[in-house]
């Protein structure tokens, strides 16, 4: 289950995800983010405590990236977890995100 | 319950009463045995006033001269005679060698030859005793007191007589002490009813019943009977109404406690009834669920394939395994079809999310990407085209794909894959690697672009695609899960391929495999080149 903290600036929301993105928290996750969109032009999903996303944390990640394309705010992930950030290469949604401070070598599959 | 407080509040009402009348009536008893006491106390009192005049007569007579006796007894003893005095009669006697003699007389005479003998007998008891002697005399129509009463050492006696009145009521001043009582008083000890002296009652209503006390009083050297009976209760009305009280009372709690025990009984079988009702909605809700689970499973059921196509040159398996218990169904599938003569296409897809919807989802996935496929697009065509279709913004999920289209004589395999991971091929010879697709976007996730990729099945090669339920597990990287598929899937494939499933299914699924899991092999006959 995914814990979230928000954090607001004058134009930067940033929601820290901690713990598992499943299908569990996938409403609360899309309800804050959603909130965060309203509020800021810039919302920011700080995923570094990310353990676990499954495909439905994957699909909020996409619903969100979409309301922010839809709503034209600008939507960061930030502090990508080598799982995480294997995830979205291995689905083919890496680059569908603009990823800030993401250094990490980006393995291929197999 | 009830038929036990009703028991308890008859015994409780039964020996409450006993008591309590047994208390009252022991009570009255002894009031009445001491006011009547006390009464006769009174009465013995009384009837001195007989005495007295008499007594004080004898003294006269002594003291005067003999000359003057008969005058002065006469003038003295005038006011004690008359209608509505002591007496209605009286004489002075003396006893000498000769016998009785009267010396004087006041008050009718007339009747003295009813009671000359009567009088004469009580003067000669007087005399004897010392006291005053009574006795009675019915004389039909009156009934009559004869008193004497003598002084033997100056040989004087005095006799009287009193007619008691026609009517011997005598009703008790209300303001009394014993206004209480009802009384009767006889002459004797017999009760008879010309011996009746008097009453307060009616004297029909003689004698005295019910509760009643009789004492004897001494009337000089006879005796009265005074019988007393209360006219009202003697005691505390608390103690007369006691019984009432409680005969009435303890009904009244015994039916208090009767409606106390039926609202706690009522009150206990409404919450019996709410614990079965909540009871029934759980077991209600459990049903809906079991209902809605299983028709999710139905409807998943009826959207995988009944039965796989054959397809010549090849042994296909597949398998579907449900995750969690709940209803939160998984949207995974695998389809499998012939195209055109040689051909034949497969998917294995995922849609995000659980439940009925993401089932509703899968099937429009399922039957879209199929339409394309078996139309004659390549897969990357197929999941262009279906990726202009999804709209994860609309539709709520995303879905995975990764599709494949073969050509049985040759082989050959061409593959695509959005955000699906990559299926693992198997060389005849045991050695297991991933097909090295680049995944383009999950349908949903907007338009792509898709590449394809080629591998050619050599004979007795195994290619299996599956979904993410079989390699993820929450406390390790993604990439942990793909080296253990490879690990278990790689080494000799001889048996069915359905055990390989089995065998890959039991190595690699996650304890708590809460994910469904959709598995699909396709195997190239080892004798076919």
């Amino acid at each position: 289950m995914a814990h979230f903290n928000e954090q607001t600036d004058d134009d930067l929301c940033v929601i820290r995800v901690a713990g598992e993105v499943d299908i569990a928290s996938t409403e609360e996750f899309l309800a804050l983010a959603t909130d965060g969109l309203d509020r800021c032009r810039h919302l920011r999903l700080d995923l570094s405590e990310v353990s676990f996303m499954d495909s439905s944390g994957l699909g909020i990640l996409l619903r969100i990236r979409r309301l922010a394309a839809d709503s034209g705010k600008r939507l960061t992930l930030a502090s990508l977890g080598a799982g995480t950030r294997r995830i979205l290469q291995v689905t083919g949604v890496h680059q569908l995100f603009e990823v800030e401070g993401d250094t990490g070598d980006v393995r291929a599959s197999g | 319950m009830s038929v036990t407080i009703i028991l308890i509040g008859l015994v409780a009402t039964a020996l409450g009463v006993t008591l309590a009348v047994r208390t009252d009536r022991s009570n009255e008893r002894r009031l009445l045995e001491v006011q009547t006491n006390q009464a006769a106390t009174v009465l013995g009192i009384a009837t001195n006033s007989f005495q007295e005049p008499m007594a004080s007569a004898l003294d006269v007579a002594a003291s005067v001269l003999p000359e003057r006796r008969r005058k002065v007894f006469a003038e003295r003893f005038t006011r004690n005679v008359g209608p509505d005095k002591l007496f209605q009669s009286g004489a002075l006697w003396t006893r000498d060698a000769a016998g009785l003699r009267r010396i004087a007389a006041v008050g009718g005479r007339s009747r003295a030859s009813v009671t000359g003998a009567v009088t004469r007998g009580l003067l000669r008891r007087a005399y004897a005793s010392g006291t005053m002697a009574v006795e009675w005399v019915h004389d039909g129509r009156q009934t009559r007191i004869v008193f004497a009463l003598a002084d033997a050492e100056a040989g004087f006696a005095v006799s009287t007589e009193r007619v008691l009145p026609a009517t011997r009521r005598a009703p008790v001043d209300t303001d009394s002490g014993f206004a209480g009582l009802d009384y009767s008083v006889y002459l004797g000890e017999s009760t008879s009813e010309e011996d009746l002296a008097l009453t307060d009652v009616d004297p029909s209503e003689l004698p005295l019943e019910g509760l009643t006390k009789s004492v004897s009083i001494p009337f000089g050297d006879n005796a009265l009977t005074f019988t007393t009976r209360p006219r009202e209760h003697l005691g505390s009305s608390l103690s007369q109404q006691l019984p009432w009280l409680l005969g009435f009372g303890i009904p009244i709690l015994t039916a208090l406690a009767l409606v106390l025990a039926r609202q706690l009984l009522r009150a206990r079988r409404r919450a019996e009834s709410d614990t079965r009702t909540i009871t029934g909605l759980y077991e209600r809700v459990d049903t809906l669920y079991g209902e809605q689970r299983e028709l999710s499973v139905r409807l998943q059921n009826a959207l995988l394939p009944a039965t796989i196509p054959s397809l010549p040159g090849y042994e296909v398996a597949a398998k579907y395994v449900a995750g969690a218990q709940g209803i939160d169904i998984g949207g995974d599938w695998y389809s499998v079809v012939g195209v055109g003569e040689d051909g034949f296409a497969f998917v294995v897809g995922d849609v995000s999310g659980h439940g009925i919807d993401a089932v509703a989802e899968m099937a429009r996935a399922r039957f879209t990407v199929r339409a394309y496929l078996v139309d004659g697009d390549s897969p990357q065509d197929a999941l262009e085209k279906c990726s202009r279709q999804f709209d994860i913004a609309l539709d709520g999920h995303m879905v995975t794909v990764v599709a494949g289209v073969g050509n049985r004589r040759t082989g050959e395999l061409v593959l695509a894959s959005a955000g699906h991971p990559s299926p693992l091929l198997v060389s005849p010879d045991g050695a297991a690697q991933f097909v090295p697709i680049r995944a383009g976007r999950p349908l949903g996730a907007g338009a792509d672009v898709y590449e394809p990729t080629a591998v050619t099945m050599p004979p007795g090669a195994t290619v299996l695609c599956y979904t993410d339920g079989l390699i993820e597990r929450r406390t390790e990287d993604i990439d942990a899960g793909f080296a253990r598929l490879a690990q278990v899937a790689s080494g000799p494939t001889s048996g069915p391929l359905e055990q390989f499933l089995d065998h890959v299914l039991e190595n690699t699924r996650a304890p708590e495999h809460n994910d469904d899991i959709a598995m699909l092999a396709l195997r190239r006959d080892a004798r076919l080149s």
